[in-house]
């Protein structure tokens, strides 16, 4: 499937997660630290819509998982609409591996802003932004077969 | 209970169980604490909540002190600044709840308390007195940097409390 270039914000996008650590163990949702930026100002999503869970998941095994440095099996993911990132004045890349058939469905949030010469304030308002990422996502989708419903 | 073990998830990928933390995790932790001049033999006097937190934080340590430990070349937790997150935890009121302990993929420990979607708070601790935070409480949110040497200074107790009184 070819999708458009420009992401529509009611566009599903999942945040593929590799650490459990990651997880809130009591509310099922991520943590914060799921969506700040690092090492770069900018943060892999992968665009889902309309795609089942098995497809999603077999995805970011692939995908992600797969492609880490050590590759491990995939925990799960977390859904967000684009109109959430759009929202925080960000923005999504669709353009980066240009025409690369070996990637599928990838998207950068970019537009992460700066504050030349302190880091540190500079990840506090990022943290803000990953805040009202995290509120705006999904509670976790396990990985696993029947995990999702023995987390509930 | 989720059910993140299973045999194909590497060592980074799980957060042990606190009982084996104190054993071997213990031990790592003390050594890595002697590394920077703390004193291990320091007898802290902490709630329930604060307890957890710091075993929490132990397990953290003897994960997170080696890079890429989360296989995203997540930058490894060093001694000091375990150290400090330690110190802020034993600074914390004892009323609070025992807040989510977790790595930044820069290698400073964040500390989070919620009760809420929308009512957070979060904070990292890094290797000097600079702590960066943010908190959400309802369609209010905002950031900060803050000193913190001895005490968690009087903003950030007052943006937990607002947020754990939802």
């Amino acid at each position: 499937m070819v999708l458009p270039v420009q992401v529509h914000p009611d566009e599903t996008l999942a945040r593929f997660i590799a650490t459990a650590g990651r997880i809130n163990k009591e509310t099922l949702r991520p943590r914060v630290e799921l969506f700040m930026p690092h090492p770069y100002f900018e943060l892999s999503v992968f665009r889902t819509t309309e795609i089942s869970h098995q497809a999603c998941r077999d995805l970011g095994q692939r995908e992600f998982a797969d492609k880490l440095s050590i590759p491990t099996a995939l925990v799960g993911w977390t859904d967000l609409k684009a109109r959430h990132i759009f929202e925080r004045k960000l923005t999504l890349d669709t353009s980066s591996p240009p025409n690369d058939p070996s990637h599928e469905r990838p998207a950068n949030v970019m537009g992460w802003p700066a504050f030349p010469g302190d880091r540190k304030m500079e990840k506090a308002l990022h943290k803000e932004i990953a805040l009202e990422l995290v509120a705006a996502a999904s509670t976790v989708r396990f990985a696993s077969a029947g995990a999702n419903e023995a987390a509930k | 209970m989720i059910p993140f073990a299973s045999d194909a998830v590497p060592r980074y990928a799980i957060y042990r169980s606190l009982s084996e933390a104190s054993g071997m995790d213990g031990r790592l932790v003390e050594r890595k604490l002697r590394e920077v001049g703390e004193d291990v033999s320091e007898s802290v006097a902490q709630s329930g909540n604060s307890m957890k937190a710091l075993s929490a934080l132990n397990e953290l340590f003897s994960v997170a002190s080696e890079g890429n430990w989360d296989g995203e070349s997540g930058i490894a937790v060093t001694p000091q600044v375990f150290a400090n997150a330690r110190r802020f935890l034993e600074q914390v009121p004892t009323r609070w709840e025992t807040p989510e302990v977790s790595a930044d993929p820069d290698g400073e420990i964040s500390f989070e308390w919620s009760s809420d979607v929308r009512r957070r708070f979060s904070v990292s601790i890094g290797s000097d007195e600079r702590i960066s935070s943010a908190w959400l409480v309802g369609s209010e949110r905002g950031h900060s940097v803050n000193i913190f040497l001895s005490e968690v200074p009087r903003q950030l107790l007052d943006h937990v409390d607002q947020v754990l009184a939802g």
